[in-house]
């Protein structure tokens, strides 16, 4: 039996957001769903898709427009910031993630970490603060806008070099201490910015991800940092840490963000036990093997697995590889439209 | 199904909505056309019928995708679904769906004036000083190719059995006898199985290269460099 939905898709993921009842349940964006047929589409590629904000925010748009998700977000990769801080990078062709080169480090430690002066008048972050206010006039109040800004774990990553970094927090964690809260000033300043553009809610991965950081390693370094993230951006938070994650899901529970976007190989069940009602969950379709690998039937049988075990919000486990078959994502929406109508009336 | 001219291939005209429920699912998708703005290119499927499209509006798109349909046909045996642009099918109305991956490779990846060569089905092999030589199969052949190794070389046998689990693998074709493969239709590719064999003689390079192909694009832990593997 058909059901109607009532909400606007904003409605429906600000609801979800604020554990509201909802319509359906969302389809969201909190990472990247841009592939290269889009970018064709549009006209709008990597890499400029990335340094420019009208490209930007016309890729971004077709995330709603062609796929049906209930969000638009403009910010497709993890670098923006990085490379407004003087990161090398490596900004790839078309059909490549941009990447930092964090074989050369820019910074060696906590004292070395500074704010460049314009930073927020940088070409690629303008890109994203531009490419929010272009959406915000046109899809307005329709449609949820998700910025997103980097955590200080993924920042540290960038600017130190991931091995010093970790090393340092066996070596020196009050330093790794020092440093994270230095950088965090940079995740505000830049989500600030995003929100006065028009971000309704702000995508915040920090990737301190299973393999290389344990739960007790997030609890220590980081859960007090989210916490306090929670205060100062005046925004619904998403959360990202890719990888397993179920050993710091209670604590990420307890940040008072208002979603955490997990990573495939997390059971949806085992996720939302895991949170027991804390946080919201967004996620969590694979991207290897289903999305881009397998077909519309397989990602729907994904997204039955997480609306049957309650997650809030549907979604790609992390950006979408750029390769991504349309009507893959396209299945999204529509497996979570058909389990909704199957169960209505 | 038939694709009329006059709603025929037109990149600004449909949606990508509309060429999903037009053409049927992306099979094959080439992210960079190397030869024309690096445009991508997909391959759709519907029943047997291989639909090419790209979503990119640039000017003479749509001559280059006629091109690349013709290499389908040329290096691959496909004929042209008529009154269209971009339309293929093999003869045997089979889909023939794995090998269809390398042939839009080497449809999109060579050269616009490549022409395939016209000679015996015969390759060098590349980890041994064999030669491969396919014999195509006679009129009652049953659509069996016969393969074999000449020269001087270390196990040739153990070569054979490489290079017929190639075939098998990369063109979804079936063992016959000893030294043969068909094609799951039982029908002559010659084209094809020419298509198949520098892919056939080499599968760890080939799997490196479809490894390679999948990871490309993809925004893991590992690609990010946030990760020990």
């Amino acid at each position: 039996m058909a059901y109607i939905e009532t909400m606007t898709p904003k409605e429906r993921v600000m609801s979800a957001l604020a554990g509201r009842p909802v319509d359906r349940t969302p389809v969201a964006n909190p990472t990247n769903v841009a592939t290269v047929e889009l970018m064709d589409l549009v006209d709008a590629p990597f890499p400029g898709a990335c340094q420019d904000p009208e490209l930007a925010a016309r890729l971004a748009a077709t995330g709603h427009t062609e796929l049906g998700f209930d969000s638009i977000s403009p910010y497709f990769s993890i670098i923006q910031e990085s490379s407004a801080l003087g990161c090398d990078m490596q900004w790839e062709e078309k059909d490549n993630w941009p990447t930092v080169r964090m074989q050369r480090p820019i910074w060696k430690g906590a004292d070395d970490i500074h704010v460049p002066a314009g930073l927020l008048l940088h070409r690629d972050i303008q890109a994203i603060t531009g490419s929010i206010k272009i959406l915000k006039e046109e899809f307005g109040d329709q449609v949820a806008i998700i910025g997103k800004t980097m955590g200080p774990w993924t920042l540290a990553y960038h600017v130190f070099g991931v091995e010093p970094f970790l090393l340092g927090t066996v070596d020196n964690p009050d330093e790794t201490l020092k440093a994270l809260h230095k950088l965090k000033e940079i995740s505000v300043m830049f989500g600030e910015a995003q929100i006065e553009a028009g971000a309704d809610v702000l995508t915040f991965p920090d990737h301190a991800t299973g393999d290389l950081v344990s739960g007790e390693y997030y609890q220590r370094f980081l859960q007090e940092i989210h916490a306090e993230m929670v205060e100062r951006l005046p925004v619904p938070l998403i959360l990202h840490i890719c990888g397993k994650t179920i050993d710091r899901m209670p604590y990420i529970a307890q940040t008072g963000m208002a979603c955490f976007h997990f990573d495939s190989k997390n059971d949806p069940q085992e996720a939302m036990d895991a949170v027991d009602g804390g946080i919201a969950l967004a996620g969590n379709v694979n991207n290897p093997e289903t999305l881009y690998a397998r077909g519309p039937e397989e990602v729907r049988q994904e997204v039955y697995r997480c609306l049957e075990a309650g997650v809030q919000m549907i979604a790609p486990e992390c950006a979408v590889p750029l390769a991504t078959k349309i009507e893959n994502l396209m299945a999204i929406p529509q497996a979570v439209k058909d389990w909704t109508a199957e169960r209505s009336g | 199904m038939m694709n009329r001219k006059d709603i025929s291939f037109n990149p600004s005209a449909l949606r990508p909505a509309e060429v999903i429920q037009r053409y049927g699912q992306c099979l094959e998708l080439v992210p960079i056309d190397k030869y024309f703005h690096d445009i991508s290119i997909g391959l759709y499927a519907k029943g047997a019928v291989c639909t090419l499209w790209t979503f990119s509006k640039k000017e003479g798109a749509r001559d280059r995708v006629k091109v690349i349909r013709d290499q389908m046909i040329a290096l691959g045996g496909m004929e042209r679904i008529p009154e269209t642009d971009n339309q293929v099918r093999f003869p045997c109305g089979h889909l023939h769906a794995k090998p269809l991956k390398f042939l839009l490779a080497q449809a999109v990846g060579k050269s616009p004036d490549y022409s395939p060569p016209e000679a015996n089905l015969e390759i060098k092999d590349s980890k041994s000083d064999l030669t491969i030589v396919v014999s195509e199969p006679g009129k009652d052949g049953g659509g069996i190719y016969q393969v074999g190794v000449e020269g001087d070389a270390r196990n040739p046998g153990v070569r054979l059995q490489m290079i017929l689990a190639g075939f098998v693998r990369y063109g979804d074709m079936h063992l016959a006898g000893e030294s043969g493969i068909r094609f799951q239709c039982g029908e002559r590719h010659g084209q094809l199985v020419r298509v198949l064999m520098p892919y056939s003689r080499n599968i760890s390079n080939v799997e490196n290269m479809l490894a390679a192909e999948i990871t490309r694009g993809q925004m893991t832990t590992g690609t990010l460099g946030f990760s020990q593997v």
